[in-house]
């Protein structure tokens, strides 16, 4: 099963490394295509555009125009359940980011990345028989694959609202302070990793805008329901090597509703 | 530690919006009709630092992969020398081949250290013509080979790693990106030197050709290389 994986990602990073150098044709040498290109970019200067990269004069590349990088802030409001009912409100910052593939005007497929820091109170975990409280830092990962449905419902001029979701996997860690173990240590420098499965979805506005180089922005928000299925107690003292002392095979949904407000641009 | 992450991704981020802006937005004394000072000439840039993205061939990527891959087997026991003594292992290897897990390390690794690496390597990419989409992309196949081939000698593959390291590295190397261009453009010596500092891809032959690295052997007759950089 893993060689069949492994031989699959090899075929799939070498075709991906020739469509890289294929995306890129030969320069044309057509001086009637040259002028209608060099009048297209006079367009887009008019338009307000201030970067123009060279192949966009001389190498139109639809591949390249159609993947999309956008980067921005946003914010994450969460309840988080542990044990002994005990339950913290989280009011987290982050930072998003997605890649994503236009395979038509109305559709993107993709991958993103959700990453959320902040502060929680004192709350009480169970791992392996040990009981422990965790305060401090919380931070959150969040991967998933997307699909975007952009609707033709358009409130504002060039804003589109569009429709998101996918499948999302996520870790997240909660500082800890001292405790004693089941055996009777007293344990520094750990955290409590929880592994989860769930699904996020959404809504959002976009602008659509025809160059890249513009750089639209987008507003989304967002809702994501979460399981933990992996509970690790961590033993991070030494930054360098971190271990895990235990870990628990469970199913609480210790992260029930999380809501995010997500915010950026188009990078390119 | 934290905060310092935040403030490097949020400036990075403005400098990214606005770097286009400030990078293009000089004017020379000539165009603004006052007289240049003899410090004024001597700042005066001599080239103008840019990227020009030009065709590839398929062989010309593979070649690239495949030095960035050697280099990698180079770099990382030179780079992490403990924990490529002390954990690695061709059985390890063997048991990691295929993997894929959530890695538990801390932020420092997964937030800065693998951002800034995959930053290095989109700037390499860049520095060679590839647009920054391509660019992305050509990291992505660097640092899943990466992922799946060499650090598994000393633990799995990671789901952060393989998404952070291209994806942030984008968002980082174009900030960097940003910085270096203005930073070599201004003319000024330390500019130049900070410049080539952030990305220092822009020193090699195949950006500007003012290095370079030729085998020698040496008057033990040991093996060496020399080395010749212009500054």
């Amino acid at each position: 099963m893993r060689n069949l994986f492994f031989i699959t990602l090899i075929y799939c990073l070498v075709n991906m490394a020739s469509a890289s150098s294929q995306e890129v044709p030969k320069i044309k040498n057509d001086p009637a295509w040259l002028q209608k290109k060099i009048e297209e970019i006079g367009e887009k200067i008019k338009t307000g555009v201030s970067h123009i990269e060279v192949p966009e004069l001389i190498l139109p590349s639809k591949v390249r125009e159609r993947l999309v990088l956008r980067a921005g802030p946003g914010i994450t409001q969460r309840k988080i359940h542990a044990s002994n009912k005990t339950e913290d409100n989280l009011l987290a910052g982050g930072f998003t980011t997605s890649f994503t593939y236009t395979p038509h005007l109305q559709w993107e497929v993709g991958i993103a990345s959700y990453i959320y820091f902040g502060k929680i109170d004192r709350l009480e975990y169970a791992v392996n028989g040990n009981t422990v409280h965790g305060n401090g830092s919380f931070r959150s990962t969040t991967f998933l694959p997307i699909v975007k449905y952009i609707t033709d419902i358009s409130p504002k001029n060039a804003w589109n609202l569009y429709l998101t979701g996918g499948p999302a996997w996520s870790l997240q860690s909660f500082k800890l302070q001292s405790f004693i173990d089941s055996h009777g240590v007293v344990r520094n420098h750990h955290k409590i990793t929880y592994e989860s499965r769930g699904a996020v979805i959404g809504f959002g506005f976009q602008e659509m805008l025809m160059y890249k180089e513009l750089h639209a922005a987008y507003v989304e928000f967002l809702y994501s329901y979460m399981e933990a299925h992996k509970v690790n107690l961590v033993d991070s003292s030494d930054f360098t090597k971190v271990q895990t002392v235990s870990y628990d095979d469970q199913k609480s949904p210790i992260n029930g509703n999380i809501f995010m407000l997500n915010f950026g641009i188009v990078l390119f | 530690m934290k905060g310092s992450l935040i403030v490097i991704f949020v400036s990075l981020f403005i400098c990214q919006v606005l770097g286009q802006s400030f990078a293009y937005a000089e004017v020379s004394p000539a165009q603004s009709g006052q007289k240049e000072s003899k410090l004024g000439q001597s700042r005066r840039p001599k080239y103008f630092y840019s990227y020009f993205d030009r065709s590839h061939e398929r062989q010309e990527s593979l070649h690239y992969i495949a030095a960035v891959y050697a280099m990698s087997w180079g770099f990382y026991p030179l780079t992490q020398p403990k924990t490529f003594m002390r954990d690695g292992s061709f059985r390890n290897y063997r048991h990691n081949f295929g993997r894929l897990v959530f890695d538990q390390d801390e932020p420092f690794w997964n937030w800065f250290v693998h951002p800034l690496s995959g930053s290095q390597l989109y700037l390499f990419y860049r520095a060679n013509g590839y647009s920054r989409s391509s660019s992305l992309g050509m990291s992505f196949i660097s640092s899943t080979l990466f992922e799946f081939t060499v650090e598994i000698y000393s633990e799995p593959a990671s789901v952060q790693d393989l998404y952070q390291t291209p994806i942030l590295g984008a968002v980082l190397g174009m900030g960097l990106e940003g910085i270096s261009m203005y930073l070599l453009n201004t003319g000024n010596p330390v500019g130049k030197f900070f410049g080539h500092l952030v990305n220092p891809s822009t020193l090699f032959w195949f950006y500007e050709g003012k290095i370079q690295l030729s085998p020698t052997i040496n008057r033990w007759g040991g093996p060496g290389l020399n080395l010749y950089a212009e500054f």
